[in-house]
């Protein structure tokens, strides 16, 4: 059975894009279009890898990110952001949320800034699950 | 590409010289492009940004949290449209602002800059305090307030620092030791102030 990857973006492009690179490299993608709609698709069905964006309506990447990282059922799921956040702006975030309280949460396993040539989104995802 | 935070006791002059500083240097003075930033991200207004805020760490808001639930807001609203709490406000705050000081030369007035920004290696952080009857006849002069009416808006929102702060878990917002500078607007004027500010970031 193929592999899954849960593309969360609010983008329609975005998604359409990321599916298309899925799929040629062998992969059944899945999409979600806020972190509450993703991370109810991680628990229905447990995606191999998550490409997630961090701007997005209603629940965002961070606190996405920050549900799955501190869940020891998804926890071990890769995910790669994928968004127009720079990484450093992204980590610092991180890490401010968490002296504001919240539990620490390790780096994203990969980060790619928007716009991303195609090939090295392949690349990326096929890093994790090949 | 430097960053200033601007910290201030509401009516010490913050938002004024914050402007004046960015016309000086050349930078984007970040006031309401922020709300404007978390409203674009989470569909929402700026308004509604701007309500969260206005009521963010308050009792209140921990009760609407709890009891308003999102499924029932979307089935209001409809599905296409955002929604914030308190939760998600914070969370789009930081990213945007560690965003705001990534792409650097930016002036960015209060909400908690200088703890999410506090190891940032380009950034300056600015206190600005003064006593309470001056922060008042300032208001009464730049905002056209009666003095009633500006000792309400400043008592306000001295009250809403506090309260952004406390959900912070931070208490300590006019410690010196959490800034670079410390300006008593009340021995500065905007110009002096402004001059002391130019001179230590360009130095």
């Amino acid at each position: 059975m193929s592999k899954k990857v849960l593309i969360v973006d609010d983008d329609p492009d975005v998604r359409m894009i990321t599916a298309s690179v899925v799929q040629d490299k062998g992969y059944l993608p899945m999409e979600a279009v806020n972190g509450e709609e993703g991370l109810a698709k991680v628990k229905s069905e447990k995606p191999d890898l998550v490409v997630l964006d961090v701007m997005m309506p209603k629940q965002s990447g961070v606190r996405m990110f920050r549900n799955l990282k501190t869940d020891k059922k998804f926890q071990n799921i890769p995910v790669l952001m994928l968004t127009g956040i720079a990484r450093n702006a992204f980590l610092r975030s991180q890490k401010v949320l968490t002296e504001f309280g919240d539990k620490p949460v390790p780096e994203p396993e990969g980060y790619l800034e928007k716009p991303v040539d195609p090939e090295e989104l392949g690349a990326a995802i096929q890093k994790f699950l090949a | 590409m430097a960053v200033i935070t601007i910290s201030r006791q509401f009516g010490a002059g913050g938002r004024t010289l914050g402007s004046m500083i960015a016309r000086e240097l050349g930078y984007t003075f970040a006031d309401s492009e922020v709300i404007e930033r978390i409203a674009e991200a989470a569909n929402v207004t700026p308004t509604y940004v701007e309500g969260v805020e206005k009521e963010a760490g308050t009792n209140l808001t921990r009760i609407i949290n709890k009891m308003v639930n999102k499924s029932l807001v979307d089935r209001v609203l409809g599905g296409e449209r955002g929604y914030m709490d308190e939760q998600i406000y914070l969370d789009y705050l930081v990213v945007i602002i560690s965003q705001m000081a990534e792409e650097g030369d930016v002036v960015l007035l209060g909400r908690g800059s200088q703890y999410i920004l506090h190891d940032h290696p380009e950034a300056t952080h600015i206190l600005l305090v003064d006593e309470l009857e001056n922060r008042i006849q300032f208001m009464m002069k730049h905002y056209e307030l009666n003095h009633k009416k500006a000792a309400q808006v400043v008592a306000a929102e001295d009250k809403r620092r506090s309260n952004l702060y406390h959900r912070l878990g931070k208490s300590d917002f006019d410690d010196p030791n959490l800034y670079h500078l410390v300006l008593n607007m009340g021995r500065f004027n905007l110009d002096q102030a402004l001059k002391t500010v130019t001179d230590y970031v360009r130095s």
